[in-house]
């Protein structure tokens, strides 16, 4: 190293003899790229080859070099075009005139032939640039790079693109385009073809590009052939489209698009380009499916309403599939789809208000005027049979809403948007029908009454969640309590319901539902019955202790319902009258004066029209429990002390009872006239309690059982027309002076509140609970003004003011 | 420095066989592994593997590369590093032709880190770094750095180089260097006058050396194709 230090030694070789004279050095160069095109490089030296092309990029001749390759390049493509290509030519495409009458097999022939010498015209064309790019390699990296111009490969296949695909004589490009829809269109008819050649060509077509920057949306492929293929493909599916809509029915429509689609999707992958794929996808779903779905569904006999109304899941599936390619919100199947389903609902509301009407008209055929006894009976005969309807009703409401469940599941991908129109479809319906909120009520009280009866504990639950999607959809909530209260309140009195638990299960779904404002009323039954309880034992236990007088024989047993949490009609006033037998009249005012002296204030309403009573009877020597209702026994204790042949007549029990005259009759009916139970007689026999009846104590009574009971109405049942209208006017009175507290409510808040506001903040207070009449809400508004709560703003028409 | 073999390599190459170069003018015969050559640049790869002459016979004839470049290379190739040997032009050159930037880059700090810190200034100097510029623009791209850095240098020994027989012809032959040592010029300080203009050369100096030019610019134009 120390021996150079410093030193700048000439290089060792001499410097003037370095000059290269352009032509000399080109002359052998161009031999050798012929050699190249001549498929002779194998006796070519790359490192004199390389080293020549350096040399000339060095002595400043890139430009010229460039220059040359080209046009040699280009002479020898030009050849290339009028030698190889041309006599290929398929004259018939080229001229457009397919139609000529050429058969299809030497159409293909010819096609495939010129296809086949295209792609190997190119292959060559790519073979060949290649090795002279590589031997040019010193002029791309150093004069292409530095004037910032294509490298010779990328100029090269520009020139190939000019040459022979856009001849300026023949047509090539053009005849390619031709012969590859032509192809693809016998492919479409169901020919074989070949699609390697195809693939091929189309590679070419990827692989050139409009100008030398390459830029990816300028390939030759996009700019020339797709936008001609995808236009000629939208006559063809256009075409398809209106045969096949003619021809076929809904399935066979859908299954061909199916195959359309992945037949479009495959070509993409193996004939043509991926880049086409969603293109050809768009033109297919366009033509096939967005022109056409509506009338494939509308199929007589095979579109949606075949589908759906015979469960053809996978056909269905195919309907979801195709409609959500063109629409993700899937309109015109939700709307289709849930107009069925309303219609199939309101099929349902319809059947049961035919069954009622008939049921109805049948007892008015019963005849008598509505006071009548037998009006009376029949109208509950009428009910009953309307409970078993109601339960119908539901259970096939619940069999449609499974129904469009499954298929939602397994065709609609449980799609978000369509649940959400199927629920508002069933709330449609069953909103539709003012009796829902009753009939679902009454199932819930069919299943938790016997109906749960050797159902486990998860199946309870099954039963219990469908009566709750039932009841999500009702909007009359209010109704709905109403009801429920109703019912849950015989289940409770009458020791009906099968399990507290599953009553109390029940609530807390409700609870979870729509909150305890809702359920309070529910849960406060229960607390009663506890405490009723608790009081019945106590106050037992204190008769025996303190009453040195305690009779055996009168067993009082309490219910205190607290009359805002029960439905038991007005409190205070005494709407029950009954004249109670004087032991019974004793043990009532024992315990009133109990109850009150424990709660002072409160106020007892005894209710001879809800109790049961055991009673002790003898028939023939054997000895009978008599189980009754509370008016039962005081009419059989008025029967007490008489002789065996003497008898009461309907007037004289009315006036020892006080007992109000329906309630009598449907009392009497039961035990004078219906079998089995008959421990009275009547004269004159008949099916039928008239005023004018005469009653007896029946001594020929007889029972194989030891324990009878004599019911009057034992079970919820659907309401008679009279009972409906009286809780319409009911839930009217309520909603008015529900909305009218909810009105005090905001006026007092807000002070100063628009019209408009008013009645809008009313609608979502009220929401949950019921869909508040517009009109009741402006009288409401009418009436606080006129009792001054509330008064119109001065000089603002639209505007109230708060009264304090 | 990096080396060839550490970054670029599993040691798979010493198994697959060698290429036959013959180097120089001489023809010098040697070895080298293919794997190995082929890996340094894409340019060398298609030297050893093609469908030509050398791909089919697995000999490489390589005339116009100096044995001693050409020994340094293989001594970079294989480890890494090379002695320095004043020929930091010659291997500028060739891996430029053969698209080698570490050995470039290598070259070139070398060259800084040696010659430097070194100021010329004998003749002798002066004459091997007027020969060694002319090498430089006769065998680089217009657009490699080390020219300009050249001009630079030049400049800075202006006064030195000037008086260099050689410097002259070096300076008509090549305009792209002139250009970039007189960007690096910076001219008189003050406006000339009669006198002053003296002090640098004279008038007819000027003269002289645009006759000369012109005198070989024709001969060249003359010259047959």
């Amino acid at each position: 190293m120390n021996r150079s230090r410093g030193k700048i030694r000439p290089p060792r070789r001499g410097l003037a003899t370095d000059h290269v004279d352009f032509d000399e050095y080109w002359e052998v160069l161009a031999q050798s790229l012929r050699e190249i095109y001549a498929k002779n490089a194998s006796h070519l030296s790359f490192e004199e080859v390389y080293r020549n092309a350096y040399k000339l990029v060095l002595k400043k001749h890139g430009d010229r070099l460039y220059g040359n390759v080209k046009k040699l390049v280009g002479e020898h493509l030009q050849t290339v075009a009028v030698r190889d290509v041309k006599p290929l030519l398929p004259s018939s495409i080229v001229t457009g005139d397919v139609s000529f009458g050429t058969a299809t097999t030497e159409r293909r022939t010819v096609g495939t032939k010129f296809l086949e010498r295209l792609k190997f015209v190119w292959e060559d064309h790519q073979l060949c640039m290649g090795m002279m790019k590589e031997v040019l390699m010193y002029m791309d990296r150093v004069f292409c790079a530095d004037h910032k111009i294509p490298s010779i490969y990328v100029a090269c296949m520009g020139l190939f693109r000019d040459h022979v695909l856009r001849h300026p004589e023949y047509n090539i490009g053009t005849a390619l385009n031709s012969v590859i829809m032509d192809q693809i269109k016998m492919e479409r008819d169901g020919d074989i073809i070949n699609r390697a050649t195809i693939r091929a060509c189309v590679y070419m077509l990827e692989g050139l590009y409009e100008t030398e920057e390459e830029l990816e949306d300028q390939k030759v492929y996009l700019t020339s052939f797709e936008k001609n293929f995808l236009l000629a493909s939208e006559v063809f599916y256009q075409k398809e489209g209106e045969q096949l809509l003619r021809d076929c029915d809904a399935t066979t429509y859908l299954r061909k698009v199916d195959k359309r689609l992945k037949e479009e999707y495959s070509r993409c992958h193996d004939t043509l380009s991926v880049l086409t794929e969603p293109k050809i996808m768009e033109v297919v779903d366009q033509q096939l499916i967005d022109a056409n779905i509506n009338d494939v569904m509308e199929m007589e006999g095979s579109g949606l309403q075949f589908m759906l109304d015979n469960d053809r899941y996978e056909d269905l599936k195919l309907v979801y599939d195709l409609i959500s390619r063109v629409d993700s919100a899937k309109r015109s199947l939700k709307k289709k789809m849930c107009a069925r389903l309303v219609t199939m609902g309101k099929e349902i509301n319809r059947a049961v208000s035919t069954q009622q009407i008939s049921a109805v008209s049948g007892a008015d055929g019963a005849g008598g005027s509505s006071k009548s006894s037998a009006a009376v009976v029949s109208e509950e005969k009428v009910a009953n049979n309307i409970t078993v309807v109601a339960i119908r009703w539901v259970d096939e409401v619940l069999a449609l809403k499974d129904k469009y469940e499954s298929i939602w599941e397994r065709s609609f991908d449980k799609d978000k948007g369509i649940q959400a129109a199927m629920t508002r479809a069933f709330t449609d319906f069953i909103n539709d029908f003012d009796r829902s909120p009753e009939f679902i009520s009454l199932f819930i009280d069919e299943n938790l009454r016997k109906g749960l009866k050797g159902k486990t504990e998860s199946e309870v639950d099954v039963v219990l969640d469908k009566a709750l999607t039932l009841f999500r959809y009702i909007s009359d909530k209010d109704v709905f309590e109403r009801y429920y209260k109703k019912h849950l309140s015989r289940r409770l009195l009458m020791n009906r319901s099968v399990s507290h638990d599953a009553e109390k299960q029940m609530i807390g779904k409700f609870k979870m539902e729509v909150g305890f404002a809702f359920t309070g009323k529910f849960e406060g039954m229960f607390k009663d019955m506890n405490i009723s309880e608790e009081m019945t034992s106590e106050f037992k236990r204190l008769l025996q202790e303190s009453n040195s007088n305690y009779k055996k024989g009168v067993e009082l047993s309490v219910q205190i319902l607290t009359s805002t949490f029960w439905p038991v009609g007005g409190s205070g006033t005494n709407d029950h009258p009954c004249v109670y037998p004087p032991e019974i009249r004793a043990i009532r005012d024992s315990f009133t004066k109990y109850y009150l002296d424990r709660h002072s204030g409160r106020k007892l309403d005894w209710r001879p029209d809800m109790g049961t009573a055991d009673i002790r009877a003898t028939f023939k020597g054997k000895k009978h429990e008599l189980n009754v209702t509370t008016y039962g026994m005081v009419i059989l204790m008025a029967f007490r002390d008489l002789r065996p042949e003497e008898v009461l007549s309907f007037e004289e029990i009315q006036t020892i009872t006080s007992i109000p005259e329906q309630d009598l009759v449907r009392n009497l009916q039961a035990l004078a006239v219906a079998p089995k139970t008959r421990v009275l007689i009547k004269k004159p026999m008949s099916r039928d309690v008239r005023l004018t009846d005469v009653f007896a104590v029946n001594e020929e009574f007889s029972s194989k059982f030891m324990r009878i009971r004599i019911g009057v109405v034992a079970t919820n049942r659907a309401e008679t027309e009279q009972e409906r209208r009286d809780t319409d006017e009911k839930t009217e009175r309520y909603r008015g002076a529900t909305i009218e507290a909810a009105l005090v409510r905001i006026m007092k808040q807000r002070k100063l509140i628009s019209h408009t506001e008013l009645v809008n903040e009313v609608l979502t207070q009220m929401g949950s609970r019921f869909n508040p009449d517009l009109t009741m809400v402006k009288k409401r508004i009418e009436s606080l003004m006129e009792r001054e709560y509330m008064e119109r703003a001065e000089g603002e028409r639209q505007v109230y003011h708060y009264i304090a | 420095m990096s080396s060839i073999l550490g970054t670029k390599h599993s040691p798979n190459f010493l198994f697959d066989g060698t290429v036959a170069l013959y180097v120089g003018r001489d023809s010098k015969r040697m070895e080298i592994h293919k794997k190995l050559l082929a890996s340094i640049s894409p340019e060398l790869d298609k030297h050893v593997n093609n469908d030509m002459k050398e791909g089919i016979e697995g000999i490489i004839l390589l005339p116009h590369e100096e044995e001693v470049v050409f020994t340094l290379f293989t001594k970079w190739v294989y480890t890494g590093d090379y002695a320095y040997e004043d020929d930091t032009p010659f291997l500028c050159v060739f891996s430029d032709k053969f698209n080698i930037p570490t050995l470039r880059h290598l070259a070139k700090s070398k060259f800084h880190a040696e010659v430097s810190p070194f100021e010329p200034n004998s003749t002798e100097d002066a004459a091997g770094l007027v020969l060694a510029i002319g090498y430089a623009y006769d065998n680089l791209p217009n657009s490699d750095p080390i020219l300009k850095f050249l001009a630079h240098y030049a400049s800075w020994k202006l006064e030195l180089l000037r008086a260099t027989p050689g410097f002259e012809e070096l300076i008509l032959a090549r305009p792209e260097f002139l250009k970039a040592l007189l960007a690096t010029l910076k001219g008189l300080s003050t406006k000339p006058t009669a006198t002053t203009s003296q002090m640098y050369a004279t008038e007819d100096d000027w003269n002289r050396m645009a006759l000369k030019a012109l005198a070989a610019r024709r001969a060249r134009a003359s010259q047959p194709k």
